[in-house]
């Protein structure tokens, strides 16, 4: 079985690496941007046109922080399994 | 972040001057053989916190990377910073291992082959015992491929 976890090389989007760093950055701060806009329509579709995007947005990333506490948490119990794995 | 718990109060004090401070305290949070400090930082003119980890290296695998860091110029910052080599950027996506964490292995295996150091990569994956998740990235980094020797 091939390619469960990225798309196979013919059909993978085109690559950034022949880009300047800052081109590349660019593109990035214009993901993550795009990636806000979409975050804070869907908020808006949830709260309504009467509700507090702010407060909204602060309850969203207070949830986002406690998953990454725990995703840190994890990949730390992880690293300690497969260091000690390896006798260190 | 090269200092072990005993220098981490001068690293709290000095953050605090410039407006993070501790999630929790005490700040360090053992984990395993790890220890992480979490901080809040509000940006100027922002509604909300930024979070973010500062993870202590004290083993040998991150006390590597520290050493094989990449001092890099960030357009629009006025100092360089300093990042992971993609090679021990890959060793901690594979020991994170979810399903982000592997497509982002392969998706640097394959943009960076040219940069790694397989030799590199290879023995700590033989340390780690982390082969079978490396040959899944592997795999679907390079389809048609064997890993290399």
């Amino acid at each position: 079985m091939k390619s469960q976890l990225i798309p196979p090389p013919e059909l993978a989007p085109p690559s950034v690496m022949h880009l300047p760093m800052s081109k590349r950055i660019a593109l990035w701060i214009d993901l993550v941007n795009t990636g806000e806009a979409f975050l804070k329509a869907g908020l808006r579709r949830k709260i309504g046109t009467d509700g507090d995007i702010n407060a909204a947005f602060r309850e969203w990333n207070s949830q986002q922080m406690e998953a990454r506490e725990l995703r840190q948490i994890q990949f730390l119990t992880n690293l300690s399994r497969c260091e000690r794995a390896g006798g260190r | 972040m090269a200092v072990d718990e005993s220098a981490l109060e001068p690293v709290i004090i000095a953050l605090g001057e410039h407006g993070f401070r501790p999630k929790k305290l005490p700040p360090a949070i053992t984990v395993g053989d790890h220890k992480f400090a979490q901080f809040l930082y509000a940006p100027p003119e922002e509604f909300y916190d930024v979070h973010f980890d500062l993870l202590l290296a004290e083993t040998a695998l991150q006390k590597s990377a520290i050493t094989r860091r990449i001092r890099s110029d960030v357009p629009g910052l006025s100092r360089p910073i300093d990042v992971l080599n993609c090679d021990d950027l890959i060793l901690f996506k594979l020991i994170a291992g979810r399903f982000i964490d592997r497509a982002d292995a392969a998706m640097l295996l394959r943009d960076n082959r040219d940069a790694i150091d397989f030799n590199y990569l290879k023995r700590w994956i033989a340390e780690l015992e982390i082969q079978e998740v490396y040959g899944e990235v592997w795999r679907d980094a390079f389809p048609d491929e064997s890993e290399p020797a």
